[in-house]
């Protein structure tokens, strides 16, 4: 074993005996699980951050509030051009099969608001 | 992005954005669109790929990629697809645990030191492929996960057999299936995880695996580290991502994810005329042949009357690639074209051809055949979801 992975082990029972978070940031860096020429090193990854909208619009407060929990506006605003009744079930199916939770009364004007920018995409 | 919240492209928004945070746009050409799309650098072990959705992310790969040299696609522009949101983001390699439990004789918690070094190590070259690659081209067009070509990628995999995991905790008598899940999980608590499960024998075939490795190194994180399963010639919904739960049971699987996501037509090529409804649906499996070319792109310009040369990739689904054909007249007539070498049954293989072309717009189709006999038809297959598609692909050029 060389000092520095010497050194290392023993920043590594120091942190162990501090807190678990310390042990985590110290194996990631200097540790792994070998075995027949493959390590595999422990992670610690950040996704980049997600702050896209829907286009202001009428009702835009009410998809921002009941679409973007989930997936990003993405998910919605690269469908292709869809007629207000796919949008419906659309709609029902993040409530039903994924559990949004969207109020009945909120559904019309959801449906309003996606059919509207969407009637702005070609058919096809 | 400074301290402002950002309005994304698509559905004819893109003059939306601000031009100050114009990104490299990417145009997939998705018949009546929006086919632009951002070209993203910002995901760990990740290099320029197409961004689809930032959350959970959906990346898909360039097709210049595949233009090869290798039939082997680099780990860090390999697509990326998740369906829920919460995706660890820290994994210590230490503590890590594969539960092995349900109807066998002995439960079993596996470390990765005991994968990697307790059981026999295998390696197979294989092409995941989401079910719903290409989806963007159907016509008429679908909702879902709108992709390009690029939701595919072809890997050397190393890991331990399924069968020798099932085996060490032996399957007891009348169990029907193994379902497998991953530490991602759903934001509500009402939803179904995602997770997937094989008929028994499927399972114990010897050739689904457990692979902790992608072309010889950890799997990268968005690619399902530290392990992910392995189903050879079946589509990608199979391959669960950090894999760490395989649960052997003895009735039909309820998850939505098997009894209701990811179902095709039950009919030839899953194909269904637009606007049939009713028809007896199945859960998707084998992936049929498929070619593409790769150094040409739709509206590419060539010289007419010399010869040009075309090249790609094709795959034979469930069994090896038996030959490639080029054609320039909508498929009444068929080039052969030369195969490179054999890598792997359930891999890419690439193909290159000399062509001269008349003056004008040339449609170039390129049909990929299999050991099976195989091939692919020149009508396109449509079905609701927009999975299995399966006809072969034109690209149209201008040879001056
Ligand atoms: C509770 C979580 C949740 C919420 C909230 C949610 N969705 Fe979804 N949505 C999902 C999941 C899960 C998928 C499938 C993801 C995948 O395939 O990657 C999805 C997929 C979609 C798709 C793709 C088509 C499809 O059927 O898969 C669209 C369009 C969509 N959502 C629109 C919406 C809209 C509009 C709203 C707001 C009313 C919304 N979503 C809110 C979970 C949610």
């Amino acid at each position: 074993m060389n000092i520095s992975r010497s050194a290392s082990l023993l920043v590594l029972a120091l942190a162990l005996s501090a807190t678990g978070t310390a042990v985590f940031a110290q194996t990631s860096k200097t540790r792994g699980v070998s075995g027949r020429g493959l390590t595999l090193p422990s992670v610690n990854m950040t996704l980049p951050a997600d702050s896209a909208v829907f286009p202001d619009g009428p009702h835009a407060d009410t998809v921002n509030a009941n679409c973007l929990s989930c997936h990003s506006a993405s998910m919605v605003l690269y469908q292709p051009r869809l007629a207000a009744a796919d949008w419906r079930k659309i709609v029902e199916k993040m409530r039903d099969a994924y559990g949004a939770p969207v109020e009945a009364a909120d559904i019309p004007v959801i449906v309003d608001y996606l059919a509207t920018l969407s009637a702005k995409t070609p058919a096809r | 992005m400074v301290g402002r919240r950002r309005v994304i492209g698509g559905m004819g928004l893109a003059a939306l954005a601000s031009p100050a945070l114009a990104q490299k746009l990417f145009d997939l050409g998705l018949p009546g669109g929006p086919g632009e799309r951002e070209i993203t650098t910002a995901y760990p072990q990740k290099g320029a790929m197409i961004l689809q959705r930032a959350r959970p992310p959906l990346l898909e790969t360039p097709m210049s990629v595949f233009d090869g040299p290798d039939v082997f696609t680099p780990n860090d522009r390999f697509f990326v697809r998740w369906h829920w949101g919460d995706i660890p983001a820290v994994i210590n390699v230490d503590t890590f645990r594969l539960a092995v439990r349900g109807a066998v004789q002995t439960p079993l918690s596996l470390s990765l030191a005991d994968l990697l070094r307790d059981f026999p190590r295998v390696e197979l070259a294989a092409i995941n492929q989401c079910s719903g690659n290409s989806r963007g081209l159907f016509v008429p067009r679908v909702p879902g996960a709108q992709w390009g070509h690029g939701a595919m990628g072809n890997a050397r995999w190393w890991g331990v057999r399924l069968k020798d995991v099932l085996d060490r905790a032996g399957v007891k008598p009348g169990a029907l299936a193994v379902r497998f899940d991953g530490l991602d999980k759903p934001l509500v608590p009402k939803a179904d995880d995602f997770a997937k499960s094989l008929a028994l024998d499927h399972a114990r075939d010897g050739e689904v695996m457990i692979a902790y490795a992608q072309n010889g190194e950890a799997l990268p994180w968005l690619n399902g580290f530290p392990l992910r399963l392995v189903v050879p010639g079946w589509f990608s919904t199979y391959w669960i991502k950090m894999l760490n739960d395989i649960e052997v049971i003895d009735a039909p699987d309820s998850n939505y994810w098997m009894t209701t996501a990811y179902k095709i037509p039950d009919t030839p090529l899953a194909n269904v005329v637009p606007g049939t409804t009713g028809f007896k649906t199945v859960p998707i499996s084998t992936m049929p042949p498929r070619a593409w070319i790769t150094n040409l792109s739709q509206g590419a310009k060539v010289r007419a009357g010399r010869a040009v040369v075309l090249r790609g990739i094709a795959m034979g689904g469930t069994e090896s690639v038996a030959r490639v054909e080029i054609s320039s007249d909508n498929g009444r007539t068929w080039l052969p074209t030369t195969l490179g070498p054999d890598r792997g049954r359930y891999g890419f293989r690439r193909f290159d051809v000399s062509i001269t072309l008349p003056q004008g717009e040339v449609p170039l189709s390129v049909r990929a055949t299999n050991r099976a006999g195989e091939t692919q038809p020149m009508t396109q297959n449509w079905n609701p979801g927009g999975y299995r598609r399966a006809g072969v692909e034109t690209i149209s050029v201008t040879a001056a």
